[in-house]
């Protein structure tokens, strides 16, 4: 788990610029960015705080 | 958590504030990075960068002068902060005690806790912004001084007190809080500017074929230099890099970052600061300002700077929270300072109750727009203030050995208030000052032959009073400043 919540942290923080980057390329709408933004936002605070700062082993 | 009624375990470490830091306490290059990255990506960055748009900046000017300035803070903290803090190692306060005596360091901790509170207050501004994008109430203009809505008023009280309470009992919470939000925050601040671009090249209909292309998009509707906007400052190249250069002047030059890079191995780790510079005051800078502009363009009528609605138009939610979330974490930290700095003159009051009373006082002053929306002339001026006691500790420590005067001349001295320091600090002021009064030259500027005259005056005092209170010391006494 401990391997995983890092992953899906990071994976968030994509989630996070990937919207904008898309709207930029005029791929998606900017309804979708503020969703999709709030969404992997959510995912950051739920994971992060579960292994950063945190001593691994 | 509350132990024997005191919650201490949620007091940030303090340590090593009248002794040097120890070998094993010594932190690496990726530490400092982390901080700095997180310091400077803050709420008040969503206000400085509009700011610049306000005072009609043009884009060769931002760029070239945000690329310069940054680097010249750069390499104030790489050569002027890191090598004194790597070899002395102590708290600003400490050092600044052995030089100038317990009085007059009470009276900077006075002026230092003063301007942390204005700070302070406008970040609590500027969080207060997103309230208002979900309850409605008339916020301040651009050019506002006084609260202009009873909503306004208590959006900042509730605000301010949330604030208030969390630095003075949960302070580790918000910081360990702070450090998860850094990398989110940064990377919500590159959405702002790609957004706005996208947003931008809807408005004039732009096609972007190559870097030039957008160079033009950038000269001609974003950045577009001309007037300022009304009761604004023009701003040009040379006041974008000095801005740049100065805004963390009380940090650098002003030296409240030895206590930062005490713990630093090697004095080279001053050049983590540019993670910092980069991030937060060129691209965090330039992505708040294309909001801004894209709002002046779509409407030139509506000219108020509020980071609340600019981020919520632009990426919804999550924009609202980086606002609440940026202005919070950092008012956190410098609430807590300006408490410290307090409690230094109240030493008998509890360090919880100064601090919750610094922080409702910091809700009082978040009310008055006044700071937020002149924050690129108070910054300046907090950077002044500050700097005349950074040229003290540069001489003290660089200059007074090779001139044969005493270095940490209170601690020898037994003084408690060094007059030659407070000479050089309030008369480099009042010479500073009425440059700026009788438009000699403007607030943004006047720091750098300040600093000079700060120099000038504390040799040219000290030696005046050295020569009456000590003798005269052998070069080897005076050889602490070891390679």
């Amino acid at each position: 788990m401990r391997k995983v919540l890092p992953i899906l942290s990071w994976i968030a923080l994509v989630g996070v610029i990937a919207p904008p980057v898309m709207y930029l390329a005029d791929f998606v709408t900017l309804e979708s960015v503020k969703t999709w933004m709030l969404v992997f936002t959510i995912v950051w605070f739920a994971t992060a705080p579960l292994w950063m700062g945190r001593r691994s082993g | 958590m509350m132990q024997g009624g005191q919650p201490q375990q949620y007091e940030p470490v303090n340590e090593y504030e009248r002794e040097p830091v120890p070998e094993k306490a010594r932190l690496g290059f990726k530490s400092f990075i982390g901080q700095y990255a997180g310091e400077h990506t803050a709420g008040t960055e969503l206000m400085i960068g509009p700011l610049f748009i306000a005072a009609g900046v043009a884009a060769f000017d931002l760029v070239a002068g945000l690329l310069i300035g940054n680097l010249l803070a750069v390499l104030s903290w790489r050569f002027l902060t890191a090598p004194i803090a790597t070899r002395a190692r102590l708290t600003l306060y400490f050092q600044l005690e052995k030089i100038c005596g317990r009085k007059l360091v009470t009276l900077y901790n006075l002026a230092n806790g003063v301007m942390f509170c204005f700070l302070a207050g406008s970040m609590i501004t500027v969080s207060a912004t997103a309230l208002g994008v979900w309850f409605h109430f008339p916020m301040p203009g651009l050019n506002d001084l006084y609260p202009n809505s009873v909503g306004w008023v208590l959006a900042v009280l509730a605000v301010g007190t949330a604030v208030a309470f969390v630095a003075a009992y949960g302070y580790n919470i918000v910081a360990r809080f702070a450090n998860y939000a850094a990398p989110w925050m940064t990377i919500v601040f590159f959405a702002f500017g790609i957004v706005g671009l996208r947003q931008f090249l809807d408005a004039t209909g732009t096609q972007i074929h190559s870097a030039a292309d957008l160079w033009h998009l950038c000269q001609t509707s974003i950045w577009k230099g001309g007037d300022p906007l009304p009761g604004q400052v023009k701003f040009t190249f040379w006041h974008v890099m000095f801005f740049a250069w100065f805004c963390n002047m009380a940090m650098h030059i002003g030296m409240s970052d030895l206590s930062v890079f005490r713990y630093a191995r090697k004095s080279w780790y001053g050049f983590a600061s540019g993670a910092g510079m980069y991030l937060g005051h060129f691209f965090a800078w330039m992505a708040a300002s294309i909001l801004y502009a894209l709002q002046l363009h779509n409407n030139p009528a509506n000219t108020d700077v509020l980071p609340g609605p600019l981020a919520g138009n632009a990426v919804g939610v999550a924009g609202l929270m980086c606002v609440i979330i940026a202005g919070w974490t950092t008012a956190n930290p410098t609430i807590y300072r300006a408490g410290l700095a307090f409690q230094a003159i109240f030493p008998k009051s509890s360090r919880y109750r100064v601090t919750l009373i610094t922080g409702l006082i910091v809700a009082v002053f978040g009310m008055f727009p006044a700071v937020a929306m002149k924050l690129l002339g108070f910054v300046a001026l907090y950077g002044l203030i500050l700097m005349p006691m950074g040229a003290v500790i540069f001489v003290d420590f660089w200059l007074f050995p090779k001139l044969g005067l005493a270095s940490f001349y209170a601690e020898k001295s037994g003084s408690s208030f060094n007059w030659a320091a407070a000479v050089a600090w309030f008369a480099t002021l009042g010479i500073a000052l009425w440059l700026v009064q009788s438009g000699h030259t403007q607030i943004f500027f006047v720091s750098l032959p300040g600093w000079f005259i700060a120099v000038a005056l504390y040799i040219v005092a000290s030696k005046l009073v050295q020569n009456k209170t000590l003798q005269p010391r052998p070069a080897a006494e005076v050889a602490h400043v070891a390679s």
